[in-house]
């Protein structure tokens, strides 16, 4: 038997838009959305020039909380190329992309196989005559599905390697909602070779063989959470060996985010000096695409006073952006200070006066449970002001940083350098 | 650093004063009211830090002298060593000098250094003040002492708490308002809003796309089935139309054709035989016009040929008048100069004899003729011209040179004597006898210098001598001189006389008058020239008048032979005239002859031609004849009849021919064709009319509700594009995700500030409650002494510049409210206190205090003096009062007295 070559993606997420990206430069904006469809146009390139027989979809397409019309139409325009070339694409549905959420009067190109949302179907790939392979998967019908599909698969007595495609949540994992769930156990019992997954957004082999388990995570990083290198899983099925999974990544803009020390410069041009060479080693590590780098500058340093300065942080990235600007391959540069004063808190603390008195209120406020003082004072914004819907809920953990964020900054200003 | 002398040397009231031993501790400086202890507090303060300048509005204390102001303080140091701080009004504060006793100087900058860090605010508020400046509120109010005592304490340095809550609360403000509208985090919020309805609006436009889908496929199958029957009326259409149209022609045809076949059989007549008959016809009447105008042009030569008659007599005479034509030109002349020319001869002739005449009135014409000058004569007559004119000339110099000679002579004659002076020979003898002396001693003494001097002025001598000679000798040559021009005066009139008589003999020669002179000759030989031509030219005239009388002689003759051939003509005077009629005549008769010649060739060829013309015209009508013979008709309008037939039934056919091809071109050939010309037999044409119209209708209505489904189809088709290819949705969610972290991240931002300033706001109540600044709790203890404990204490709210008073029953007094006295009793404490915070960091200076108890009771005074005992222990302070009481307590307390000394020594 020869080998079977194939591409096993998910979690595309076309029309998604990038999220934790406020107040960004209008072409950087540009390139993150189309970031999802360019790096699904990665796949399918990918598709063409490795002349695999198969691309393997295993659900989240699009994005959309309603139907995503647009990502739909993209995603078929792409497929037809697969198609032109006589690429099978078999596409079994997730929780965001469901059957029922897709446009009836889509017109899918011939070699695009989507799988029915009843029972887990099998579609056997036929080369002259001789049936080389069959893919089983399952859709789910509707957004909201609960029930373990993976034990509704039955690989059969057939011929030829076997593939199964799924969008589901393995083990009680991970951070994902649980829709479709099931354990490792339940996939190792069906003898496939591959089970291409989706539904879990970072890439991992769960089990190399017999039979290999996979989430291709998604294609492309559209948040912090997600940050680092995103891709496919490019596959040769082989009848006396493992099955060769290697990773490719195909994300249009890598998106990175790091934190970088800068307590040993006390200038602002050595500090940007330093934050572009870090950058640009970032970026060296993206290959040749973009790279967006969502960059904590932190540790102790006499910058501080001036960087928390009104505008301050908002000159610094135009500077580091201009300087990126006509570098190929482009960088971006989202930056967050966390940086402190050159103050030793501890000697202030043990001072006898006002700034120890407020320090020790600090502690006394962050030891405390509920914060719910401080709660109160965020009231206007938070819980009053008409706005307050667009606003995240402050978790514990958040108003522990604005409280330490706030700290920094008046002990910035109470004790400026000399 | 204290102070122990002050020399004032001039300085407001104060001049030249001097006040030494002063001491560490207490000093007081008594003195009455007006001494000058305000001057003194002034002195000290402006010697330590400076003049004011001119503009400045404070008092310059300008001295009573006049001088500016000037003096010293003698200051001893820590160290011991004494150092005298001198400074004089002027530019810059005033220069200062410093003297270390017995080293060196110094300036401003060691005074500096000496004075530590403090500045003259400082000191002139806190160290050295006046009971006005105790009272004075705001002279605890600048900024370095502000700072001192209410950030004394807090650790905030120059901070001020109040700038940076402020910020905070600026900062939090240009985020978000409760409120507001136009901070940037209430416009996102506002933003967000619309983004979300409009992300709504496109969700819903999408729904849409489902049943548009549904219903484009709906129309499409609509639209195919009107298509198919809008296609089939058409067809039936365009066919009732072809039959609508061809109905006419066919039937055309058919008549044509019938009316074809009921025609007889015309193939006998000749072909093109009309066509024949009229060209015979026309050759024919061709010929019989020709006939016609032939025979005119013939009686026409005829007629021209009998109206020529030529006279024959002249004829026969030709010769003659050919003669006097060709002379007639000649004869004219002849007739017309004779006269003149016979008078031009007698004119010439009388001009030669007078001529003639006038060379030699003996001459003839023949002496003329035969005078001949030849070239050898004429040379002849120069050569003796020239000669005779250079005799002449000769014989007259001659006797020029005579007579010349004979006035100069005379004149000599009368200037004789003049020669040679005397004086003159009598030196040349001198000179000779003088050299003959010398001679003769050269000899004797054979001295060849002296002979040759000798030689030399007897030369000298010997031409001295000559020359009055030669003068003399002139006068003596005289008479052979006249002599010699005699005999030249005789040869040369005689060679004269010889030459004239040779010229006479060559006149005799030639038969001229012997007087003429060789020019007057030369003259007469041109003039006998002259004649000579004259004499031709005359002969040349008597030639000519021979000629033209013969010539008139020879056509007269002439002309009278012929006007005798003439009868009835008689001649007229006038030669020329006659000449000229007769040749008139005779050219005339000479045309007309030949006229008639030419007019009877043409006649003879006319007469032919006409033979020629009778035959062909015959020839033509034998033809005609024939060919409607042909055609079996019996004459020519029978012959026109058939053929008129013949060409309507051609026609017919031809229009037949159109028709069918007309059917042909709508409906096709062959079957098709002939499947028409069945059906259109059979067709009522008003019925077909009407479902022609029907149908048409039908199409018309059909057609309209097709344009309308199109129109439907298209709209709906673009409106699916548009929702296929938005890219509205995805672009709203980005740009609502990307205002939406904006908003988060301002709003943290927000919090941040909020927090922090929620946070200082806690804080300064807890430091407020329990701890104050370092100024303030010294101050406290003095004041706690000075006031025996009656307040329970003093402190600053964290975030105000004032200073409250807590009594023991809790309640609490501003600044405002307090006593007079226990106002200056607070602010002493508070200035004492300052003191003290400030020298934990610096070096001690001199305090200087005027007259500041004067309000405090007895008791308060007295605590105060302890106080003071108590603070000037390592301190020097400086007390200046005219009160006597103070005086006297400060002494009992330990104080040591100084007294002011006037007109101090220096």
């Amino acid at each position: 038997m020869t080998a079977f070559r194939f591409i096993h993606c998910s979690d595309l997420h076309i029309d998604s838009p990038f999220k934790g990206l406020g107040n960004i430069h209008p072409e950087l904006a540009n390139a993150l959305r189309e970031a999802t469809f360019k790096s699904f146009q990665n796949i399918v390139s990918l598709a063409l020039r490795e002349e695999v027989s198969a691309v393997v979809i295993a659900g989240d397409v699009y994005d959309g909380a309603e139907k995503s019309l647009q990502a739909q139409f993209r995603f078929r325009n792409a497929l037809q190329n697969l198609s032109d070339a006589g690429i099978e694409v078999f596409v079994a549905l997730g929780n965001h992309d469901p059957l029922d959420e897709w446009s009836a009067s889509l017109k899918w190109p011939e070699r695009v196989r989507l799988f029915s949302g009843k029972e887990p179907e099998r579609i056997p790939i036929v080369r002259n005559g001789v049936e080389v392979a069959q893919v089983h998967g399952v859709s789910f019908p509707t957004r909201d599905v609960r029930e373990n599909l993976a034990k509704k698969f039955d690989p059969g007595g057939h011929p030829g390697y076997s593939i199964a495609v799924l969008h589901a949540n393995v083990g009680s994992d991970t951070g994902h909602e649980n829709y479709a769930p099931c354990s490792l156990e339940d996939l190792v019992e069906k003898s496939f070779d591959y089970w291409a997954l989706g539904h879990v957004h970072s890439s991992q082999v769960l089990r190399e063989n017999n039979p290999a388990i996979v989430y291709s995570g998604n294609s492309q990083a559209r948040h912090s959470r997600e940050a680092g290198v995103k891709g496919c899983y490019l596959v040769e099925l082989n009848a006396n060996s493992e099955p060769d999974i290697k990773f490719i990544p195909t994300d249009a803009l890598r998106f990175n985010t790091s934190r970088l020390d800068i307590s040993s410069i006390n200038d602002l041009d050595s500090a940007t000096d330093k934050i572009q060479e870090h950058c640009e080693k970032l970026s060296d590590n993206a290959g040749n695409r973009p790279a967006l780098i969502q960059l904590s500058i932190e540790g102790r340093t006499a910058l501080d006073f001036d960087l928390r300065k009104p505008g301050a942080m908002d000159a610094l990235s135009e500077e580091l952006n201009s300087r990126f600007y006509l570098r190929e391959p482009q960088i971006w540069i989202d930056l967050k200070l966390e940086t402190a004063g050159v103050f030793d808190i501890a000697s202030l603390r043990k001072g006898n006066n006002f700034i120890a008195d407020l320090l020790s209120h600090y502690s006394a406020v962050e030891s405390s449970v509920d914060k719910e003082s401080i709660r109160k004072e965020l009231k206007p914004m938070f819980e009053s002001w008409q706005g307050r819907i667009f606003l995240d809920e402050l978790s514990n953990e958040e108003l522990d940083k604005i409280l330490a964020a706030a700290r920094e900054l008046t002990l910035n200003q109470l004790t400026p350098p000399s | 650093m204290q102070i122990r002398e002050i020399i004032v040397d001039g300085f407001g009231i104060l001049i030249n004063k001097r006040i030494k031993g002063l001491r560490p501790g207490i000093n007081v400086i008594y003195g009455p009211n007006e001494f000058g202890k305000t001057s003194l507090l002034e002195f000290i303060r402006r010697i330590l830090f400076g003049f004011p300048t001119k503009a400045n509005k404070k008092n310059q204390y300008e001295p009573v002298n006049g001088a500016p102001c000037s003096g010293q303080l003698i200051c001893e140091l820590k160290s011991g060593e004494q150092v005298a701080v001198r400074r004089i009004q002027g530019a810059n504060k005033g220069p200062v000098t410093l003297s270390f006793k017995g080293k060196n100087q110094g300036d401003a900058s060691e005074l500096d250094d000496l004075l530590g860090s403090a500045t003259r605010e400082m000191y002139e508020n806190v160290y050295a003040f006046s009971l006005d400046e105790l009272q004075s509120m705001q002279s605890l109010h600048g900024d370095e002492i502000k700072s001192r005592i209410y950030g004394a304490g807090m650790g905030l340095g120059t901070v001020s708490l109040s700038e940076v809550e402020k910020n905070f609360k600026k900062q939090c403000e240009n985020i978000f308002k409760p409120k507001g509208s136009n901070q940037p985090a209430n416009k996102l919020g506002k933003e967000l809003r619309e983004i979300q309805k409009k992300i709504r609006e496109t969700e819903k436009e999408t729904d849409q796309y489902e049943s548009r889908s549904t219903l484009l496929k709906e129309l499409e199958g609509k639209n195919i089935e009107l298509t198919a029957e809008i296609e089939s009326i058409e067809k039936k259409l365009r066919k009732l139309q072809i039959q609508s149209e061809l109905y006419p022609v066919a039937a055309e045809l058919i008549h044509a054709n019938e009316e074809l076949e009921s025609a007889p059989d015309f193939s006998r007549f000749p072909e093109g035989g009309l066509a024949k008959l009229e060209t015979l016809k026309k050759d024919k009447e061709a010929f019989k016009n020709r006939l016609q105008e032939e025979q005119i042009a013939l009686d026409n030569l005829d007629r021209e040929l009998k109206s020529v008659s030529p006279d024959k007599a002249l004829l026969e005479n030709k010769h003659d008048l050919i003669y006097i034509q060709q002379s007639a030109e000649k004869v004219r002349s002849a007739d017309k100069d004779l006269p003149s020319v016979k008078n031009e001869k007698g004119s010439l002739n009388a001009k030669i004899q007078d001529k003639i005449s006038k060379i030699n009135p003996d001459w003839e014409e023949t002496n003329v003729e035969r005078f001949q000058l030849s070239s050898s004569d004429l040379s002849l007559i120069d050569q003796f011209h020239e000669s005779l004119e250079s005799l002449r000339q000769k014989s007259i110099d001659s006797q020029n040179k005579l007579s010349l000679h004979q006035e100069r002579r005379d004149e000599e004659k009368s200037q004789q004597g003049s020669a040679a002076p005397g004086w003159l020979k009598l030196f040349t003898y001198v000179l000779m006898a003088l050299s003959g002396a010398m001679a003769f001693f050269g000899f004797w003494l054979a001295n060849a210098v002296l002979i040759a001097f000798a030689v030399i002025m007897a030369g000298m001598g010997l031409f001295l001598f000559f020359f009055t000679k030669s003068k003399g000798g002139d006068f003596k040559k005289e008479d052979a001189l006249r002599k010699n021009y005699e005999a030249n005066c005789k040869a040369n009139s005689l060679e004269f006389s010889q030459k004239k008589d040779e010229w006479r003999n060559w006149l005799n020669e030639k038969n001229l008058s012997e007087d003429l002179t060789p020019l007057k000759a030369r003259e007469i030989g041109d003039r006998a020239d002259e004649i000579k031509n004259m004499l031709s030219e005359r002969n040349r005239l008597d030639q000519r008048i021979k000629e033209m009388s013969s010539t008139l002689e020879e056509a007269k003759d002439k002309i009278e032979k012929i006007a005798s051939l003439i009868p009835g003509h008689s001649l007229s005077a006038n030669l020329p005239a006659n000449i000229e009629i007769f040749s008139a005549r005779f050219e005339e008769n000479k045309a007309a002859h030949q006229k008639s010649l030419l007019f009877e060739k043409q006649f003879e060829n006319q007469l032919a031609k006409i033979s020629n013309l009778k035959q062909d015209f015959l020839n033509k009508e034998s033809e005609i004849a024939q060919l409607i013979e042909s055609a079996s008709v019996k004459d020519e309008s029978e012959f026109r009849e058939q053929h008129e037939k013949i060409e309507k039934k051609t026609a017919l056919k031809s229009k037949m021919d159109h028709l069918e091809s007309q059917i042909k071109a709508r409906v096709g050939m062959g079957d098709a064709y002939n499947a028409f010309m069945e059906t259109i037999v059979r067709i009522n044409p008003s019925d077909a009319a009407a479902e022609m119209e029907q149908a048409g209708f039908r199409l018309d209505e059909l057609k309209n509700n097709r344009d309308r489904l199109l129109e439907n189809i298209g709209e709906t088709r673009q409106m699916l594009e548009q929702i296929e290819n938005s890219d509205g949705l995805i672009d709203q969610r980005n740009l609502w995700e990307r205002d939406r972290q904006t908003l988060n991240d301002m709003a943290r931002d927000w919090a941040t500030h909020k927090i922090a300033l929620y946070m200082l706001d806690e804080a300064k109540a807890i430091y407020e409650k329990n701890r104050q600044p370092g100024v303030i709790r010294s101050a406290k203890s003095i004041f706690d002494q000075i006031t025996s404990h009656r307040y329970e204490g003093i402190f600053k709210p964290a975030d105000q510049d004032d200073i409250i008073i807590e009594t023991k029953d809790g309640r609490q007094k501003g600044f405002l409210k307090m006593s007079r006295g226990a106002r200056e009793q607070l602010y002493l404490s508070m200035r004492l206190g300052l003191i003290e915070e400030y020298e934990t960091r610096s070096k001690p200076l001199p305090i200087i205090m005027d007259d500041v108890f004067v309000n405090f009771d007895g008791e308060r005074a007295r605590e105060v003096i302890k106080v003071l005992s108590d603070f000037a222990k390592d301190r020097q302070v400086i007390l200046m009062t005219c009160h006597e009481w103070t005086a006297e307590h400060l002494l009992s307390a330990g104080a040591h007295m100084i007294e002011l000394e006037e007109n101090a020594q220096r």
